[in-house]
């Protein structure tokens, strides 16, 4: 196992170069001076030359690239232009706002998903099985975004139960994290349900009935086993994308995750905050596939580390 | 299984209440907008929302008011010499920062002197003229000029003024908000905490400050919520989770008027939706707009009326190249010009000019101002009815921005405000200095500018003013004015004591609840 994650992080550091080199390029490439913006609109022209000068943006593009991956080896994400703090400190300040939306967001997603899946599995054609169909067109046809302004007008606007918008404790997290489980609930549930009933099509589930071993444990103990394979590739890929940055659901809940702070970057022509937070994403990103290889391995001992 | 599971949420949930009972009612006033701060530097800083927040902690030593009237605030008085180069104001005393230090002439001193020492500075931009700043004696100081400057009353109304010894013992890190470390000013509130990434900012009530008198305000803390998301912000307040919301997007203005308990208040600002066109001939391509025929020809094809009517939600065609609310206007003069359905005006004007119908390159920024889109859409049919062939690109302000200062369009759309309701910082700015790449040259229009600059005398610069704008309104260049901007706002119905500048720099400082 240990030569295996070994091998993983090895091939890490490589998606991670390709990543940094390609947003080091698309950001190169957008048009839009960061030192005319610093400067609004008070700057002359050789103002704004000077001070791209003195922020480094006329030096050679590898030059510049490679002073920017010196300071990542070395530990320094660099230094924000706008917010005048170091990104690693901006980014360190909105990372557990956005893990704990994405946190709550795949708990919900889990605990909706994985017992309605299952029982439409099993009871394939009754009701349950009829209704968690329909939450899964639902789920996957509604966007996040209008759910969100639904909850928001339900619950904060007419009952007035939760708060409408802003970070803190279980009220605050609940309406931006079920809109944004919701797909991936209705993802899960269908997936599971379907696993489910090719694995209880199996031989070897008939010949665990005719063992005269309980539902209960078939379900559980030799069904659910194979069934659930695939939900947990489809699990590691959304958390990845929520960290990503639930972007437009941060925005509408004003929740001050990376992903306001992704748009506010990019908006700014921060170069070196868009950079660092590219690459902490997918740092981050690549890290949960690896987790998520682990379980597999963990999971399925079809599958081995070698 | 069940009985955990409930035992678990019913935990959670009883665990997220414990912070809000621990601490003790608080009166809150919790206001939003859709612009985030980024810096707490009040001189490094250029946007209507950073003026607005330095005003809670910040004061200066004149302010503004509703009316656009300079009243004193920090100074008690002031005067100038007759060659208008020595300003000397007499300081108000017994006042201190939020850190004990005490407010006199060291204080005044040392912000001028870090806008003459620290050019990089936005706010040192406005001050080219600013020579020195001299103590008088502890309560008295003169700032003197390298050349007269009228504005400088407007100017100093939003030049907070900073504690000397904390400036010197810190420098920038003054600025920053970080543990016990926060910026100080003579102002009615504190500030308590920035949230970084979200913008969002909280400030608690200065018992000690001088200026309350018998109206202290009823509120302890004031929060600002950074929320860019329209609706969100409209629902908030319905919600109650925000007292008041700038920015109003103009399809719920109108249903928030028949709410119960909120007030919608319309501003119209000082801030104008214009036309910049590019005149210069560059490379020896061919610039239409540098025929004044060509200018007129957009002049009378655009719809004024029609836009403000149905389009823009709001404001009032422009007739003149300043709106109303600013120091210059001349009623007598102003008029909208004439726009007709047959475009016969506009189609006369365009036959003057050898223009054969090349592409006019008409740049638009998105998301700057309420409904630009649809705006720049209306322009392009009106140039389009008269004759133009139009290319229209909606882009990024990033990009708008860096194309604009490079000269790459025939014709843009912008928003830019009269700040304090004086045209100064404007005119040199984007006419004088031509920050836009405009490349129309006037003499009489510069020299015009540069008399309106120097005088100190309201009532003589006010006509210097007037005739300045009158020619920019004849030749209608470098920047033609289409509509006057509306500001929607809406709040709380028992909220008071609001002071809202025509040029959308909002003082929530003296905010109360009704009883």
């Amino acid at each position: 196992m240990l030569k295996f994650l070994a091998k993983r992080l090895w091939h890490t550091v490589f998606v991670l170069i390709g990543v940094t080199m390609l947003t080091f390029l698309l950001l190169k490439m957008t048009s839009g001076s960061p030192a005319r913006l610093l400067l609004a609109d008070t700057a002359t022209e050789a103002q704004v030359y000077a001070k791209e000068v003195e922020m480094g943006l006329h030096d050679p593009l590898y030059k510049q690239y490679f002073r920017y991956i010196w300071g990542v080896v070395r530990g320094d994400l660099g230094t924000s232009y706008f917010f005048k703090v170091p990104n690693a400190q901006l980014i360190g300040s909105s990372l557990p706002a956005t893990g704990y939306l994405t946190m709550m967001a795949m708990l919900i997603a889990l605990i909706l998903a994985l017992p309605l899946g299952i029982i439409a599995g099993v009871k394939r054609g009754s009701f349950v099985d009829l209704a968690a169909m329909f939450f899964a067109l639902l789920g996957q046809s509604v966007s996040g975004v209008v759910l969100g302004l639904i909850f928001m007008l339900v619950f904060a606007v007419n009952l007035k139960w939760l708060p409408s918008m802003g970070y803190g404790g279980l009220a605050y997290v609940i309406m931006p994290a079920t809109s944004l489980a919701m797909q991936m609930a209705a993802l899960v549930t269908r997936m599971l349900r379907s696993g489910m009933v090719d694995v209880l099509q199996e031989d070897y589930i008939t010949a665990t009935y005719a063992k005269g071993i309980s539902q209960w444990e078939i379900v559980t103990k030799y069904a659910l086993r194979n069934a659930i394979l695939p939900v947990i590739t489809i699990v590691g890929l959304q958390v990845g994308t929520f960290l990503g940055g639930a972007i437009v659901t941060e925005q509408i809940f004003a929740w001050p995750g990376i992903g306001s702070l992704t748009v506010q970057a990019i908006g700014n022509r921060d170069f070196s905050l868009v950079q660092s937070i590219l690459l902490v994403i997918s740092a981050l990103f690549v890290g949960i596939n690896l987790i998520v290889d682990v379980i597999y391995t963990l999971v399925d001992p079809r599958m081995s580390f070698n | 299984m069940k009985r955990i599971l409930s035992i678990v949420i019913v935990a959670l949930l009883v665990i997220s209440t414990i912070p809000a009972l621990a601490q003790p009612a608080e009166v809150t006033f919790v206001f939003a907008a859709p612009f985030k701060i980024t810096l707490w530097d009040p001189q490094n800083e250029n946007k209507t929302m950073s003026y607005a927040l330095s005003k809670l902690t910040y004061n200066t030593l004149v302010a503004l008011t509703e009316e656009n009237k300079i009243v004193p605030e920090l100074a008690t008085e002031w005067s100038t010499s007759e060659d208008g180069l020595v300003w000397t104001f007499k300081l108000r005393d017994g006042i201190n920062f939020h850190n004990g230090e005490v407010f006199d002439a060291d204080s005044v001193v040392a912000t001028m002197q870090r806008l003459i020492d620290r050019p990089e500075l936005v706010q040192a931009s406005f001050w080219k003229t600013l020579k020195a700043a001299e103590k008088v004696s502890d309560y008295e100081v003169n700032i003197v000029l390298s050349e007269p400057w009228g504005a400088i009353l407007t100017q100093l109304c939003d030049t907070p003024i900073l504690p000397a010894k904390a400036l010197t013992e810190k420098g920038d890190n003054l600025f920053i908000i970080e543990g016990d470390n926060k910026p100080v000013g003579t102002g009615p509130w504190k500030v308590d905490k920035w949230l970084t990434t979200s913008g969002d900012a909280e400030f608690v009530r200065n018992d000690e400050y001088w200026g309350w008198g018998d109206q202290k305000s009823n509120i302890d803390r004031i929060i600002y919520r950074a929320v860019i998301e329209d609706t969100s912000r409209v629902n908030g307040l319905r919600a109650g989770d925000l007292h008041m919301i700038d920015a109003v997007p103009v399809e719920e203005a109108e249903k928030l008027q028949t709410e119960n308990g909120i007030t919608v208040r319309d501003i119209l600002g000082t801030s104008i939706i214009h036309m910049g066109f590019r005149t210069e001939p560059l490379d020896g391509e061919y610039r239409v707009f540098n025929d004044i025929n060509a200018r007129l020809a957009v002049h009378h094809a655009i719809d004024r009326a029609g836009i403000v009517e149905f389009v823009a939600g709001g404001g009032q065609p422009s007739d003149w190249p300043c709106p109303s609310t600013v120091l210059g206007y001349d009623a007598e003069k102003a008029g909208v010009p004439e726009w007709t359905e047959d475009y016969a005006l506009a189609k006369e004007y365009l036959s003057k000019t050898d223009y054969s119908g090349q592409t006019i390159r008409f740049i638009v920024p998105s998301g700057v101002f309420a409904r630009s889109k649809e705006v720049a859409q209306v322009i392009e049919s009106n140039l389009t009815e008269a004759g133009f062939v139009v290319n229209m690109e909606i882009m990024e302000n990033a990009t708008f921005q860096s194309e604009r200062a490079s000269g790459n369009y025939d014709l843009y759309l912008q928003r830019y405000p009269f700040p304090g309701g004086d045209p100064d910082s404007v005119v040199t700015l984007r006419w004088l200095n031509d920050a836009h790449k405009s490349g129309y040259v006037n003499e009489e229009l510069n020299n015009k500018i540069m008399e309106g600059k120097r005088e100190s005398d309201p009532v003589k610069r006010e006509q210097l003013l007037k005739e300045m704008f009158a020619i920019a309104w004849e030749v209608q260049a470098p920047h033609m004015a289409v509509y006057q901007q509306v500001t929607t706002v809406a709040y709380r119905s028992d909220i008071q004591g609001l002071v809202m500048r025509a040029d959308n720099v909002f003082d929530y400082s003296r905010v109360y609840y009704a009883k």
